[in-house]
């Protein structure tokens, strides 16, 4: 291509984008004037019921590392841990022109061994793995709906959750209400918990037959609107844990013998999540930052910093790459194994309550097909997360890391489609 | 599925009509709060009225010290300020008193010095507009709301019918169109745009749910002159009609903005008329002076049935 | 939480709350509307990864209320 013709294009091209430009910014100007005429803006809602009904499938795979050689107590069954594979599905559609329902079912089956005890092995703590492989399945039920009012929404929930030996239902509900011209919306909700535990093999074990718990929980939050470009929120949720929080199928060696795992049977848990999204126009992407910081009664204290950038491509795709940042302290009565049995009788050598970091990483892709073969656009997507633990990352230091710390990763791909 | 009730009336000196689909009760009140809505714009603007705000405004021309006016005619000056910026001067409220040299009627062009007598007159940024209070520096000076009032009509009977409850039907002011809601089966309008050279045929098919659509054509009205076409639509910085394309079609969430695009639209040069709506983004249809249909609409292409309504001119 | 930490909640609440200084017009919603600017642009993801590290962690998870319980181990 001679320069001449290169320039000529390169010009029409510029002159197309000065149109566009200049075109956009007249319908603006028109668009926005006109809503300032009165009766014009109004009936637009703060946020508003589902226009079309959609659907989607997810299939995800998650497989844990297996425990390392160094960790594994001496007579350790197996080092392997869990495997998940997990079918979610969701269908949701516009219900009447205020309202809108959705239908939740995810299905799981799990297999694989699962931390057992820990074991002191010359004064440093060795894992010891659940011998026999579980295989389990749970299945969740999930319905929820939404009401839309002028500048307001209200929405309920309520769904079932069983497995093996579990079964758990739950009812929610939330509200959000908007102001000041829809930039600054309050919210909150409350939702509550019941299950029933019902150990396998409980007899053969010296487990407990039966258990329950219950949660009450609350949150509130605001969010507000920056610019045209930008929007934070922050909320605070509030949990409180009633009744048998401990593992039936974990042990703690206190003194050199077994003792089964013993939690209090009450927790209040206090979440704060503060979250940005931020649009990029130049660049056409988006960035997600979300900082969460908790504490609870059982002195477990953790800070969590995620990040994603949503990168789209050519109009039809998006790439997303993912980070997560996560520490924790431990709980007040973990410790890896005991001397000696404690006052209040609390004890648990689970790695879930001990201190740690963990730093996760992963990527999405998304492509999209729009009206095909009518009025129907589609979705599919696949990515990967991999996530991993250790004591090190922690960011007050750790003196000793528990054995079993987790790695994993995560494979996921989805179909969605709107009709 | 049950037809819609249809009210037939004449305003704005254009043939109208609703058609509404809901109980028969709140189909009537519906009826009436939008005809009494779309009466009292057209009282309120109209310059055969004496008792108009417009007859108001035009007596305060020259006289220094302004007109007061209300929170809705602040808007849509506010509206009519904007468009009048960003089209470059193409769409202007004071444009109207080059009807004192077209007479459409006549089949006579201006005489010599006519339009340059009334040019001092024209210009939008000639006007003091300090909200809530105007100046019409020159008397003589007009403010012509029927280029817009119309469209505005259009969205406001629409926004009547919602508020009584109505939420499916069709506002038809002389051609510019505002859809409250799709037909009960979720079907949208199905809208006919008239071949300018060839009023009995429907250009295209456009299919309307929601939002608007306005049209304008130079064949209705405009004259003959030694063989040469003069369009009706006056170009306000030269007091001469535009030589742009036959007919467009703009579909747009309101009818105001939609008749504001055909209007800017008109008054460019055919081929950059193209270019001005693709640039815009909207769904639009432009007939050129050679015959030639392009438009993201004209994909809806029919060929043969009648429109449906005929656009306004 | 320690006074430095409620300093800078409050912070984040004022700034968040910017009532009537920071905000757009209802025309100026294009971008914040476009899906990769929601909270949660994908629901099923969200949902899974919370259940994944709710699992795997001690937290809760926050942003909600509701929702039950697993007998995750």
């Amino acid at each position: 291509m001679s320069r001449q013709t290169r320039r000529s294009r390169e010009e029409r091209a510029r002159a197309r984008r000065r149109r566009l430009r200049r075109g956009r910014s007249l319908l603006q100007a028109l668009v926005g004037s006109a809503l300032a005429l009165p009766g014009m803006g109004g009936g637009a809602r703060a946020d508003s019921p589902l226009e079309r009904p959609s659907s989607d499938y997810s299939f995800r795979f998650y497989a844990e590392e297996p425990l390392p050689q160094g960790k594994a107590a001496a007579g350790n069954p197996t080092r392997e841990r869990y495997e998940i594979l997990m079918h979610q599905f969701h269908l949701e559609s516009p219900a009447t022109e205020r309202s809108d329902v959705a239908l939740d079912i995810v299905h799981e089956t799990m297999t694989g061994a699962s931390p057992w005890f820990v074991r002191n092995q010359g004064g440093t703590p060795a894992q010891v793995m659940s011998g026999a492989t579980i295989q389990e399945e749970r299945t969740d039920a999930l319905v929820s709906g939404n009401y839309y009012f002028d500048r307001a929404k209200l929405g309920a929930s309520a769904g079932i959750s069983t497995e093996n030996d579990y079964f758990s239902w739950n009812l929610g509900s939330s509200g959000e209400m908007s102001f000041n011209d829809k930039n600054t919306t309050l919210s909150a909700g409350v939702g509550f918990s019941d299950d029933t535990i019902e150990p396998t093999e409980a007899a053969l074990f010296g487990r407990i037959e039966k258990a329950r718990k219950n949660g009450y929980s609350v949150f509130a939050g605001l969010s507000q609107v920056i610019g045209r470009k930008s929007v934070t929120q922050t909320s605070l949720s509030y949990k409180l844990n009633d009744g048998y929080l401990s593992d039936p199928y974990k042990l703690a060696e206190v003194g050199g013998a077994n003792v089964p795992d013993n939690r209090p049977r009450e927790r209040h848990q206090l979440a704060w999540l503060t979250r940005y999204r931020r649009h990029y126009e130049s660049v056409a992407a988006s960035l997600h930052l979300d900082y969460r910081y908790y504490f609870d009664d059982w002195q477990v204290t953790s800070h969590t910093l995620e990040a994603a950038w949503y990168q789209s491509l050519f109009g039809v795709a998006r790439l997303i790459p993912s980070f997560r940042y996560y520490s924790q302290s431990q709980a007040e009565f973990y410790s890896p194994f005991y001397a000696s049995a404690p006052a209040d009788g609390f004890v648990s050598s689970d790695y879930r309550l001990s201190p740690y970091g963990a730093i996760a990483y992963g990527v999405k892709a998304e492509a999209r097909l729009e009206d095909w073969p009518r009025h129907w656009d589609w979705t599919l997507s696949a990515g990967w997360e991999r996530y991993a633990a250790d004591g090190d990352l922690a960011l007050k230091r750790v003196s000793v890391e528990s054995p079993g710390l987790v790695s994993f990763d995560l494979f996921s791909v989805q179909l969605k489609g709107s009709f | 599925m049950r037809p819609p009730e249809r009210f037939r009336f004449r305003a704005m000196g254009s043939p109208c009509e609703l058609r509404l689909y809901g109980p028969p009760g709140r189909v009537a009140r519906a009826a009436e709060s939008a005809l009494r809505e779309v009466r009292r714009l057209e009282a309120k603007y109209s310059r055969f009225r004496d008792d108009s705000l417009t007859a108001a405004i035009h007596a305060s021309a020259g006289t220094g010290s302004g007109i007061e006016v209300d929170p809705e005619t602040a808007s849509l000056l506010d509206y009519a300020a904007a468009a009048w910026r960003e089209s470059g001067g193409r769409f202007d409220i004071t444009s109207g008193v080059l009807r004192r040299a077209w007479d459409w009627k006549s089949g006579r062009l201006p005489a010599a010095g006519q339009i340059a007598a009334l040019l001092p007159l024209i210009g939008f940024d000639k006007l003091r507009w300090e909200r809530p209070r105007l100046w019409l520096p020159r008397a003589g000076m007009e403010l012509d709301f029927g280029g817009f009032v119309k469209e505005y009509a259009a969205d406001r009977a629409a926004g009547c019918c919602r508020e009584a409850g109505v939420a499916r039907g069709l506002v038809d002011l002389g051609g510019d169109l505002a859809a409250i809601g799709p037909h009960p089966d979720g079907s949208a309008w199905r809208v006919g745009v008239r071949d300018p050279r060839r009023p009995e045929r429907a250009l295209a098919q456009v299919e309307l749910r929601s939002g608007a659509i306005a049209s304008s054509g130079d064949y209705e009205r405009g004259m003959w002159v030694d063989g040469v076409r003069y369009s009706h639509i006056l170009d306000p910085r030269t007091g001469w009609p535009a030589r742009g394309p036959a007919a467009v079609s703009v579909v747009a969430p309101h009818c105001l903005v939609a008749g504001t695009a055909t209007t800017v639209a008109m008054l460019h040069p055919p081929a950059a008329a193209r270019r001005f709506l693709r640039g815009l983004g909207l769904p639009h249809l432009c007939v050129l002076p050679d015959g030639s249909v392009t438009g993201s609409l004209s994909a809806h292409r029919d060929s043969g049935s009648p429109p449906a309504r005929s656009p306004a001119a | 939480m320690s006074a430095a930490q409620l300093r800078l909640f409050a912070a984040i609440l004022a700034a968040a709350a910017g009532l009537g200084c920071a905000g757009v017009k209802p025309w100026e919603r294009d971008l914040l509307a476009r899906p990769d600017m929601a909270w949660e642009p994908d629901g099923r993801e969200a949902t899974a990864r919370s259940h994944v590290f709710f699992s795997k962690e001690a937290s809760l998870e926050g942003g909600g209320a509701g929702g039950g319980g697993c007998g995750c181990n």
